[in-house]
């Protein structure tokens, strides 16, 4: 797959193997021109687009649609494959990336921003539907669904039904725009990107006059890249015979308590000033991420025992690494693997510097293009081996869904730091602060989301449990290294 | 926006106490407040939620109630006038049915194809089962499991004509009734169904139909085609 810079690239470059990128102009044209004469075929293999000039297209709808890689259909990448298996009403596998700007948010330009960006992003213009063997995606033809003020809990399923198909919803609530995916989609990078052009869309909508010197397109140097980079990474020796699997084994601590109401879901906004926390990781000698990994680690560790709890199973806490700096990727898809810290029961109490040595000592052993390598060959040789792929789809689905039952119990929680969200000089003033959200999944009942941006993190706790204890522990961890620290939540938690 | 002197932090929350200790929020002055506004963004509030899942969940627990309910009163009655013929499991199981059915359809979030597809596959099953725990009386293969399939290509003309723009969805759903067309027409040629007059009419139909299909939607046949199957 090359980067699609250009649009003579984008016309011919590869999707997957069987599946082109057509440029989207000439797909509209092509949809006329099949709607007209019934000759062209639009599926994935994109042949013919042989009369362009027999109906000529609006001109402002010309401009909508610049030159942009527009896959038909193609599979799902290695990852997206579990995501609608294991997805339910309790494990929505949803993710929720929020914007504060600074000023009341205005649905009918939200609208116009989205139905300008979503043709372009064509990954978020993707349905999911079931074949005979696997799932795929099919380019949905549909209008938007409506946007709509906050009235879902955060990370709430996406029911396709009521969503036009779609896989990602926006919402508004004050100040406030929600960008929700459903991670088959892309990951947070994907849902990043896609934000940051909304966010630069609407704003140019709502400030013609003061943004005037911004162009009307998608951001120079943005990679509009679709290719399933797990089976580009894994070269096809690695892939074969049997790889080592290098997932953890044994169930784990279970974060457990008295729970919120079903379908109710706590938020836990933990904010905090980069340049503080950057002084602390400075004397500690760690980086940033690492600090809070350790700390929401500890955390754990110190509310169990603050409840009396001795724990008998080690505490797993998963992290997410991004791997498109290590493959030279830029794709759109998911692409990332997860790390684990494991703190086992005789640890429980242990001094927080300890911790993070050892936590940070087990993350680093773990990242490595090498280590990486291990991980993703035995990933990708479960998808591509000739027996696993002909195996119908409704037994894969019963088969995985077990897999991932029994080993889900192995990990206590999950943290993931989707980092400092860069927003053009221009548009900055009108943006002050993002927020990230995970939903639960199964026997995970607390995980936390980083973001920063400017001089703010923000750590968010989502959790289906009633008890604070945790979020407190971890509070207390940061202020008493010095760090300030301003906290918000949803509601969930009522007043005693 | 208050500060909680025992936890040392702000909270940006309008409540009373801190959410983490209880203590009871210190107010927070002006200047002070538009400061760490500054440093740390203006608070953003959640909307109070209204769950609309909440009375599907109640109608379909009355409706579950209403159902046992019911039952427990027809196998009284069966026990007391008719102790002979234990007709009160075969409306335990369809009221059993009826309540999967209407459960399947509320909370299954899958295409009209998908639904339907499946749907009409279990009223196969429970037809034949019905059939045979009431003494075979051979009504279930020859004429209903027909019907049904008659109904299925119904739905799936319909379904085309009203869908036209995605009419290829129905497709697998139609190719999955010529399938049970083969089954059935393979159980007349072992000599397990006596009568396969509706099983001929049945499989002609809907084969026809697929034909047509095929013929007229080449194109489109294809594409879909390969995409259900990618392997």
């Amino acid at each position: 797959m090359t980067t699609l810079n250009t649009p003579e690239e984008m016309k011919t470059s590869e999707l997957s193997d069987d599946t082109k990128i057509i440029d989207q102009t000439e797909a509209t044209t092509a949809s006329d021109a099949k709607a007209d004469q019934g000759t062209v075929d639009l599926t994935g293999e994109t042949k013919v687009l042989d009369s362009p000039g027999k109906k000529k297209q609006p001109k402002e709808q010309k401009k909508m649609m610049p030159f942009v890689g527009a896959p038909k259909w193609g599979k799902l990448d290695n990852t997206a494959q579990l995501f609608p298996v294991i997805a339910n009403d309790s494990m929505s596998n949803v993710y929720r990336i929020s914007v504060n700007l600074t000023e009341e948010i205005m649905p009918g330009l939200l609208r116009q921003a989205a139905e300008w960006l979503v043709p372009q992003l064509t990954i978020f213009k993707m349905r999911i539907r079931n074949g005979i063997f696997w799932f795929y995606f099919e380019e949905n033809d549909r209008p938007l669904p409506p946007i709509r003020e906050e009235q879902l809990i955060p990370g709430a399923p996406i029911i396709k039904q009521q969503n036009e198909q779609y896989l990602f919803r926006i919402s508004y609530f004050g100040k406030r725009i929600n960008l929700e995916v459903f991670h088959a989609l892309t990951d947070g990078y994907g849902g990043i990107v896609f934000l940051q052009e909304l966010i630069y869309k609407y704003l140019r909508l709502l400030h013609p006059e003061e943004l005037s010197g911004e162009k009307d397109k998608l951001s120079e140097g943005l990679f509009l890249d679709y290719e399933d980079s797990y089976l580009k990474s894994v070269p096809s020796a690695k892939r074969a015979g049997s790889p080592k699997k290098t997932y953890q084994k044994g169930k784990g601590y279970q974060i457990k308590g008295e729970k919120l109401p079903a379908g109710e879901m706590g938020l836990t906004h933990v904010n905090m000033k980069v340049s503080e926390l950057k002084e602390v990781c400075k004397r500690y000698g760690v980086t940033i991420n690492q600090y809070l990994v350790s700390a929401y680690i500890y955390a754990i560790d110190h509310a169990a025992l603050e409840e009396g709890k001795r724990r008998t199973k080690p505490l797993r806490c998963c992290v997410p690494v991004n791997l498109r700096p290590f493959y030279n990727s830029h794709t759109m898809k998911n692409f990332f693997v997860m790390v684990t810290t494991s703190l086992e029961p005789e640890e429980q109490g242990m001094e927080f510097e300890a911790l993070m040595r050892k936590s940070i000592d087990q993350l680093n052993a773990q990242i490595g293009k090498e280590q990486f390598d291990a991980t993703l060959a035995w990933n990708v040789n479960k998808q591509t081996k000739p027996i696993h792929r002909i195996v119908p789809l409704f037994i894969k689905v019963f088969l995985i869904r077990q897999v991932y039952l029994a080993t889900a119990a192995a990990t206590t929680t999950t943290i993931t730091n989707i980092g400092s969200i860069p927003i053009a000089e221009p548009y900055r003033p009108y943006v002050e602060k993002f927020y990230a959200m995970i939903s639960m999944s199964k026997g995970q009942n607390l995980k936390a989301g980083i973001v920063s941006y400017a001089n703010t993190l923000t750590v968010t706790f989502t959790s289906s449990l009633k008890s604070l204890n945790v979020q407190r522990e971890f509070v207390k961890r940061l202020t008493d290294d010095g760090i300030e620290v301003a906290v918000e939540t949803n509601g969930s938690y009522e007043e005693e | 926006m208050n500060r909680c002197s025992h936890c040392k932090i702000v909270i940006y929350d309008e409540r009373r106490t801190c959410p983490f200790c209880h203590s009871v929020l210190q107010d927070i002055p002006e200047q002070e407040e538009a400061e760490l506004s500054a440093a740390f963004g203006e608070p953003s509030p959640y909307p109070d939620l209204v769950k609309k899942s909440r009375e599907v969940r109640f109608f379909m627990k009355m409706l579950l109630l209403a159902m046992i309910l019911v039952e427990i009163v027809l196998i009284y009655i069966n026990y007391f006038i008719t102790p002979g013929l234990l007709w009160s499991v075969l409306t335990g199981v369809n009221l059993l049915y009826l309540y999967l059915f209407l459960y399947y359809w509320i909370y299954k979030d899958s295409g009209f194809a998908y639904k339907i597809g499946n749907q009409l596959i279990l009223t196969m099953i429970l037809t034949f089962f019905i059939d045979y725990f009431t003494g075979m009386h051979n009504w279930a293969l020859p004429w209903a499991i027909p019907g049904l399939i008659l109904v299925g290509d119904g739905l799936a003309f319909a379904l085309m004509v009203i869908n036209r723009s995605r009419w290829t969805s129905y497709l697998l759903f139609l190719m999955m009734m010529l399938v049970c067309c083969i089954v059935l027409l393979a159980l007349v040629l072992f000599g397990v169904i006596q009568n396969g007059i509706l099983v001929g009419i049945t499989f002609v139909i809907t084969g026809f139909y697929l034909l047509a299909v095929l013929v007229f939607g080449e194109r489109s046949f294809k594409r879909e085609m390969k995409r259900r199957f990618h392997v």
